[in-house]
């Protein structure tokens, strides 16, 4: 069993990194490996919980579906379920206001000194996507 | 040494050759990245640096609905985790 650790930089919407890191997580988990993801920069906000808008939407189903497909955060969540570590630099989140924003359950609040350190010292291979 | 290219940008290639060094490299091609693996952009790929192989990932290549040139390898994700466990060092260009 080998441990990856995928530092990603990018939301949920802007590129397909995101999609791309969960999707080879989930894919490396499925063989036995370990996976950590270190979210930085705008990938911190795959961290949070989602926030629903109660009134009417004013998208039909078919938009809504088109963009159910960029929220990422259930498929998050499951990685992190599985075994997965997923922590979060703080100080990008205080960036964007978003520092005390409830996390998706196992998701913990992290920094570049300890969390991603701690990754990349145990880490078989480790990568940037963003 | 892997290398991912997640745009259609060969110039960025420029620094594989810099950082393999004597290493043996590989090119892994993501995202809009896969657009240089058609038949006119993987000449680009070839002569930019000598990849021992090129692959481009499936699901980016079948959303784009992209016929790759006949020396790049469509992999998936599974095979991916693979392929970067074997390379040991990963650049994301």
């Amino acid at each position: 069993m080998a441990t990856i650790t995928i530092t990603l930089l990018s939301g949920a919407v802007e590129d397909e990194n995101a999609d791309f890191a969960l999707r080879l997580s989930q894919a490396a988990l499925a063989k036995g490996h370990k996976v950590n993801l270190f979210l930085i920069g705008n990938g911190c906000h795959l961290a949070n919980q989602e926030v629903p808008w109660e009134g009417e939407r004013g998208m039909n189903d078919a938009l809504t579906a088109f963009m159910d497909s960029f929220r990422l955060g259930g498929r998050l969540k499951e990685l992190v379920a599985q075994g997965a570590e997923a922590a979060t630099c703080h100080t990008t989140e205080y960036a964007r206001g978003t520092e005390g924003c409830p996390y998706l359950e196992g998701v913990v609040r992290g920094n570049v000194g300890t969390s991603l350190t701690r990754f990349l010292i145990n880490s078989d291979v480790a990568f940037t996507l963003g | 040494m892997l290398f991912l290219l997640n745009r259609p940008d060969p110039a960025a290639l420029s620094l594989a050759a810099g950082l393999a060094g004597d290493d043996d490299a590989e090119l892994l091609l993501i995202s809009d990245g896969v657009y240089l693996a058609r038949e006119s952009g993987f000449q680009s790929l070839s002569s930019a640096h000598d990849f021992g192989e090129i692959y481009a990932e499936a699901k980016a290549v079948a959303d784009r609905g992209l016929e790759p040139a006949g020396g790049c390898s469509v992999v998936d994700v599974a095979e991916i985790v693979d392929i970067i466990l074997d390379n040991d060092k990963v650049v994301n260009l």
